[in-house]
């Protein structure tokens, strides 16, 4: 029946059907043809799964990106940025890593991330003489660190389904979204003065005091939404709801950016966005119960451990596995699926459940910007306005850095731990 | 030849565990191998809500689950929500095993589900990070996080206590930061969820004895020949035989572990100071309930 | 009766889009709420987590049907964008079909879910007037509402798609989704 159901959808997916509805009729034809089971599990599955306080986290960081963007929260963001790293040749690259971070620090979408800052920082890079499609690559790789950086939705999928603390994943992010910030900026100064792009990019940046006075309301954003999280007022879950009120105020009363009719367009998009994500995770909910029952985590877990006997190789496994599986799968439909059965695993070989959790997201975040399915290159293709195709040549050097970046976590766990271990 | 999913919530090595184990192995040796049991622990076929609906619907066949989401489907069983209904363990399993317990089982097929068994959880305690209470004074204005339980939340607002539901995955994070101030359940999950890390003072308030229940599906129940219905009766009372003992074992020893962790444990609060506290509560409850099912759980053993 | 049709397919599509944003508004605003009455006021609310998890649903669900309607959902679409002009109206065809089957399964079952647990009731939360429980039954009619919807909205979408694959004409998705979703509003 697993077999079926994943060819099965294989073969809706290249058609072209919807990700969520080729999910969706796989395990439909699955239930059908394979089992006893009776059809209304189908509406069971699609309500319970996302019958969900942590998932609620989605449509909210989504609503706040969108009302950052709208408030000129995001535009005075990349203001500072630009006058703290904007100076030097291939400056306003490196701004828009370092906007990302600061953002991913508010935000836990990676989508969210691309709409709010790439719809600023895209046109910005094309007039100082950027080609679109390094911008539209550019930024779909930084908008990454905002599943990374804390808070993140895939964090807490991961800490839900393999019942991990969230507080210690979000905490466990921070070293590896630093290095990853800090690799992405080193390369983009390099490599934009191999191909001598932004020689312009000290034109035009505001002096770093007026720069830091203007963005003050948005850089406090991190500090009350992290803050608050540690300090207990709210819950990580509750942080997005928290983050969406205070993008609000700060849009319609501090910077009175927000009219009514904008207000209306974010919440168009926003509805529409949580839809697509909600939908995909409610039928990915589906299918993965209906492999749980057929005993396939359980097989899977045996086979690895029958397999691989070092924790080192298990890791490399499960790199190379994630990697395959994010070139195709949607991150949080796979960490559904996929961190019930692996997370014990991991386990079981002495890993870190935190460490492990980690692995996992910034492997399945590099899917994000891998072809043929990739959440931020579809975002940022539509923010850039260019075909896919034209953005892969960009994208290989930033995935070869994601992936050095991705070793590195894997085989040097106090990275991730050190903050964890401090903290808790 | 028939192999059975069994769905519960907790690890392998829980007292769910153990008493689906024993349920597994007596039901394999009275049908002599035609029913056998696979478990799914760990919420892996859903949560107990969702499991206790696929048992309905006919998508997880035995489940072993705590009376909290039963509740909403088998209106019946609220009733052990009672706080300081229970007297002791003794005075529980003679309740459930008897009469009384056995009519509320005899409700289940009403309401689409077969009530095979009812296993056990243990009773409830407080944990804290204010202060260690005593009496009812002690737990004025704290926050505490409950079960979606209208029962329970009643109760504690008599206390004094603001009860705050909580998704469980979030609760740890929730106590160490302060989001919540404490939180209730038996020993073995304040054990197992590593709770002396972020909760200082631990008081054995037992204030609600709270069972499990082994539920089957009627799907498979009205498949059964009426021997056969007798093996599942059978194996269910071993597994939740195996249960209480489980959590017996737990409670003893939790208790000592729990103190080796560095919680200041209460190990006797006035418990009837509670029980005073709560009489307008009662009152509620006795209008909800009935006062003669109260009081006929109440006078049993005595 | 073409014009109808459109009527229909137009106020399907901003009603349920509508509704969908009151629904995120009224989340956003129980969940902030909770914050609030548990931190400021030391109050902490028992229904908001259970009502907003259950607007959420809804949220969805009503959701889908402009997700369907602007050709949001996330799809690869290589082969369409790829394909010769007779292939791409087949792969529009087979889409459309599987759309519509799915969308089936889910309001036949959805509304026979809906009537199987009608006399379960919501945890953490009473009926403020009658004082007794809700039926969980109003969270799962979501389902079979949503499917029945975008039924309407994946056959309009169907037609706008094979008229301009007939035409030939490439469309920008981006734009078209903007105008879609800004017109009449
Ligand atoms: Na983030
Ligand atoms: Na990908």
């Amino acid at each position: 029946m697993s077999t079926f159901m994943l060819a099965g959808m294989v073969f809706f997916i290249a058609l072209g059907a919807p990700i969520a509805i080729a999910i969706l009729a796989a395990s439909i034809g699955g239930i059908a043809f394979f089992t006893p089971l009776p059809l209304v599990l189908v509406a069971q599955r699609l309500m319970t799964t996302i019958d969900s306080f942590p998932l609620m986290a989605i449509p909210f960081f989504i609503l706040a990106g969108n009302l950052m963007e709208a408030g000129g929260i995001s535009r005075r963001l990349v203001e500072f940025a630009k006058a703290l790293v904007g100076g030097v040749q291939g400056g306003l690259a490196a701004s828009c890593v370092l906007t990302c971070m600061i953002f991913a620090s508010v935000s836990g979408s990676s989508v969210a991330t691309t709409f709010a800052i790439g719809a600023i920082i895209i046109p910005a890079m094309i007039k100082h003489g950027y080609p679109k499609s390094f911008g539209a690559s550019l930024q779909a790789t930084s908008a990454e660190l905002g599943v990374i950086i804390p808070p993140s939705i895939p964090l807490i999928l991961y800490g839900v389904a393999a019942e991990v603390s969230i507080g210690e994943l979000f905490v466990g992010g921070i070293g590896p979204g630093i290095l990853i910030g800090a690799a992405l900026i080193l390369f983009v100064l390099v490599y934009c003065r191999i191909n001598g792009w932004g020689k312009e990019d000290h034109v035009g940046r505001l002096p770093l005091l007026s720069a830091t006075k203007e963005a003050a309301w948005a850089l406090a954003m991190p500090v009350i939404i992290i803050g608050g999280i540690y300090q207990g007022v709210f819950t990580p879950t509750e942080a997005s709801v928290v983050a969406v009120v205070y993008a609000l105020l700060v849009g319609t009363i501090v910077y009175r950016a927000i009219s009514w009719r904008d207000l209306i367009g974010v919440l168009r998009r926003s509805v529409i966005a949580s839809t697509i994500i909600m939908f995909i995770i409610a039928a990915a909910g589906l299918f993965s119960f209906l492999i749980t029952r057929a005993g396939v985590p359980a097989a899977i877990s045996a086979w690895i451990t029958s397999v691989v006997s070092d924790p080192a190789m298990f890791l490399l496994a499960v790199n190379v596995f994630l990697f395959l599986v994010g070139m195709f799968i949607e991150t949080s439909a796979a960490i559904i699926v996929l961190a019930p059965i692996l997370a014990p695993v991991a386990i079981s070989f002495g890993v870190d459940p935190v460490h492990f959790g980690l692995i996992m997201v910034v492997n399945l975040a590099l899917g994000m910007i891998t072809p043929p399915f990739g959440v931020n290159l579809f975002a940022a293709c539509q923010v850039a306005q260019v075909p896919l195709e034209r953005i892969i040549r960009h994208l290989v050097p930033f995935v070869l850095v994601i992936v050095t970046c991705l070793m590195i976590i894997t085989y040097v766990p106090e990275l991730t731990l050190f903050f964890r271990n401090l903290a808790y | 030849q028939q192999a059975l999913k069994l769905g519960y919530s907790l690890a392998p090595t829980s007292h769910y565990g153990v008493g689906a184990t024993a349920m597994a192995e007596e039901l394999e040796r009275l049908s002599d191998g035609k029913f056998t049991i696979e478990q799914f622990p760990a919420n892996a076929l859903g949560g107990e809500r969702e499991m206790v609906e696929g048992a309905q619907i006919g998508t997880v066949d035995i489940v072993i689950t705590s009376t909290g989401p039963v509740g909403n489907f088998v209106p019946d069983t609220l009733i052990t929500d009672i706080p300081f209904l229970f007297r002791d363990y003794e005075h529980a399993h003679a309740v459930l095993d008897g009469p009384i317990g056995q009519e509320i089982l005899a409700q289940f097929p009403n309401h689409g589900l077969i009530g095979l068994a009812w296993g056990e959880n243990g009773f409830r305690n407080l944990t804290n990070n204010v202060r260690p209470i005593r009496t009812p004074e002690d737990t004025q204005g704290l926050k505490v996080r409950t079960m979606e339980n209208q029962v329970h939340m009643r109760a504690f607002q008599e206390l004094g206590v603001l009860p705050t539901p909580m998704a469980f995955p979030e609760l740890f994070t929730a106590l160490q930061q302060g989001t919540v101030d404490g939180q209730e359940n038996p020993i073995g999950v304040i054990l197992s969820a590593n709770f002396s890390q972020v909760q200082d003072h631990l008081t054995l308030t037992q204030h609600v004895y709270s069972p499990a229940l082994i539920i089957l599906s009627p799907i498979v129940w009205d498949g059964l020949t009426d021997e056969e219905k007798g093996w599942f009766e059978e194996a269910a009372a071993a597994g939740a035989a195996a249960m209480r003992e489980k959590v017996r074992e737990d409670a003893d020893n939790g208790v000592a572990t729990l103190k080796e962790q560095g919680m200041q444990v209460v190990e006797d609060p006035d418990r009837a100071a509670f029980e005073a506290a709560l009489q307008p509560a009662f009152a509620e409850f006795a209008e909800r309930f009935g006062q003669d099912k109260i009081d006929a759980i109440r006078n049993t053993g005595m | 009766m073409l014009t109808a049709l459109k009527l229909v397919d137009r106020a399907v599509f901003h009603v349920t889009l509508t509704l969908a944003m009151i629904l995120l508004v009224t989340m956003a605003a129980v969940s902030f709420y909770q914050v609030t009455t548990r931190f400021v006021f030391e109050q902490p609310s028992t229904w908001s987590e259970v009502t907003s998890r259950s607007l959420q649903i809804w949220m969805v669900y009503l959701g889908l049907v402009a997700a369907f309607r602007t050709g949001s959902l996330m799809a690869v679409d290589m082969l369409q964008r790829l394909a010769p002009k007779t292939l791409k109206i087949v792969v529009i065809c087979a889409i459309a079909g599987l759309n519509l089957g799915v969308l089936a399964v889910m309001f036949w079952y959805g509304w026979s879910m809906a009537e199987r647990v009608r006399f379960q009731t919501l945890a953490g939360v009473d009926n403020p007037f009658t004082g007794g429980g809700i039926s969980i039954a109003i969270v799962y009619t979501a389902i079979p509402v949503g499917a029945a919807l975008s039924i309407v909205a994946v056959i309009a979408r169907f037609a706008e798609e094979v008229s301009r694959a007939s035409r030939g004409e490439p469309v920008n998705e981006a734009e078209a989704r903007a105008r879609l979703e800004t017109e009449g509003a």
